[in-house]
């Protein structure tokens, strides 16, 4: 930034201040926040959103300027932990980056920062409680038991380096429940509770789980996790086939431009009990339909079982045509190509129609 | 088909290769490795689940099934009686590998077929 410039926001500066000093505004503090940012006092200007939250907590101008703010601050922070790092790693660096970067949304970098951390100070407990977090998330979007044995593997560390962090017991307790290792997960609550019965959150865990649940063992889980990649679904989640209906809904109404663009013969969505549906509606069962079903659900396996993580969709080049397969957060779609249609780009056609119907979200970020 | 390993082994993004008969048994692969008659295995499974409908839909025979995962890819050739496998990174371009193992797998062919 030039001089000028720079003087000018100083004078811009002071009369924001003053104009906010006397009548405070969202329009004016965000200005002010803005000035701030320019002259790089980040401090100030998340002291000043953070003031203004609170003064204006309904206002999407000041919302917008926070998440700026918090943004900026964010990307100074990996910036700082990165050099700390670099010149003294410590457990406390290797986490304000993996913190930061999270807040960047940038799971990649989080995730390498904290298993560096726990392969350098192994008996950090809340880097291994930050992974099992992250973890966590991935378990929810993907259902991949590769995911979810990582989440109680890294919980249970940071459990045992720190008895006292009842946070990731709890959530661990919480993720037991979820994935219907109930009798572990009430068992865990209750401990937590005989430690310390003010924990409201530990009662309402326990008081949501069944009374009586049946026993399990430590080894069930495997088959527990595997249950639910399988089925593509948690067990009891209510609000599971509302949001299957929803995604199926988004699809639909994407997949017609996309069948244009592609000049696919047909289009179809399948949700997760391999049921069909097109823009107009549902569809019965053919030869289509049941080749995409087939592949999506053979290859998933496939994919699986040769490491290669989660799959993300398939190509099948015939002599007769090609049938392309993108799997969405969780429903699958297929385009029937002609002989003479290019199945180039049609992968990433796909993947930004899904993307769309999964509400923006990143499936490509590994942890 | 050690001709079509030998193009593949150290191609650039190509992770492993492996030639495997339809019904799953594996003939040879490079490197070495233990998951490979695992690979086999379901991707025999896999192009058996498939063939009726394929047929149906006109599209055998089948030229190419590229599988898309989150820590690569996976490429199943079919070959006559044989199939090829090959396990590359996400991002690489494979164009030029998999074109001249397709030359490779049309002249086996040639070769193999009986003329009467």
């Amino acid at each position: 930034m030039g001089f000028l410039a720079k003087s000018r926001d100083w004078l811009k500066l002071r009369a924001k201040q003053a104009q906010v000093k006397k009548s405070p505004d969202p329009i004016v503090l965000s200005e002010l926040v803005q000035c701030l940012l320019r002259l790089k006092d980040l401090d100030a200007a998340y002291e000043h959103v953070s003031w203004g939250m609170k003064r204006f907590p309904d206002s999407d101008v000041v919302q917008e300027t926070h998440r700026i703010v918090v943004r900026e601050k964010a990307r100074l922070g990996v910036q700082q932990a990165t050099k700390e790092i670099q010149e003294s790693p410590s457990p406390m660096g290797f986490m304000r980056l993996a913190k930061s970067a999270l807040q960047l949304r940038d799971g990649e970098t989080a995730g390498k920062a904290l298993r560096e951390c726990v392969r350098r100070f192994p008996d950090c407990g809340p880097a291994h409680s930050l992974l099992a977090e992250i973890h966590e998330r991935r378990f929810l979007r993907d259902l991949a038991v590769s995911d979810g044995m990582a989440v109680i593997s890294f919980a249970q560390k940071a459990c045992r380096l720190d008895p006292t962090d009842v946070d990731t017991q709890l959530r661990l307790a919480r993720f037991l429940g979820m994935i219907g290792a109930v009798s572990m997960a009430r068992k865990l609550a209750t401990a937590i509770l005989a430690r310390d019965s003010r924990r409201s959150d530990a009662r309402e865990l326990v008081d949501s789980l069944p009374d009586n649940p049946p026993a399990q063992k430590p080894d069930e889980i495997g088959e527990m996790l595997a249950r639910i990649e399988e089925d593509g679904r948690l067990p009891g989640d209510g609000s599971e086939e509302y949001r299957i209906q929803r995604e199926v809904g988004k699809l639909c109404r994407g997949i017609r431009e996309v069948k244009e663009k592609l000049r696919a013969r047909r289009s179809i969505v399948l949700n997760p009990e391999c049921e069909a549906f097109d823009d107009l509606g549902p569809l019965g069962v053919d030869a289509f339909v049941d080749l995409s079903a087939n592949l999506s659900q053979s290859a998933q396996l496939l994919c699986r079982r040769t490491e290669l993580g989660p799959l993300r969709g398939v190509t099948l080049e015939g002599a007769g045509g090609s049938l392309v397969v993108r799997r969405g957060f969780r429903c699958v779609v297929g385009c029937l190509l002609p002989r003479d249609g290019t199945i180039l780009g049609s992968q990433e056609s796909l993947r930004v129609l899904v993307e769309a119907a999964a509400g923006g979200r990143n499936r490509e970020v590994p942890a | 088909m050690r001709d079509i390993l030998k193009k593949l082994d150290g191609a650039p993004g190509v992770l492993g290769a492996l030639v495997m008969t339809n019904d799953g048994v594996l003939v040879a692969a490079v490197p070495e490795a233990d998951s490979h008659d695992r690979i086999a295995a379901f991707s025999s499974m896999l192009l058996n689940s498939i063939e009726k409908d394929s047929e149906t839909l006109g599209f055998l025979p089948i030229k190419r099934i590229t599988f898309w995962a989150q820590k690569g890819r996976l490429i199943i050739v079919p070959m006559g009686d044989f199939a090829l496998v090959v396990i590359a990174d996400r991002d690489s371009d494979l164009g030029f590998a998999l074109m001249e193992v397709a030359g490779l797998a049309r002249s086996l062919l040639k070769r193999s077929k009986i003329e009467v």
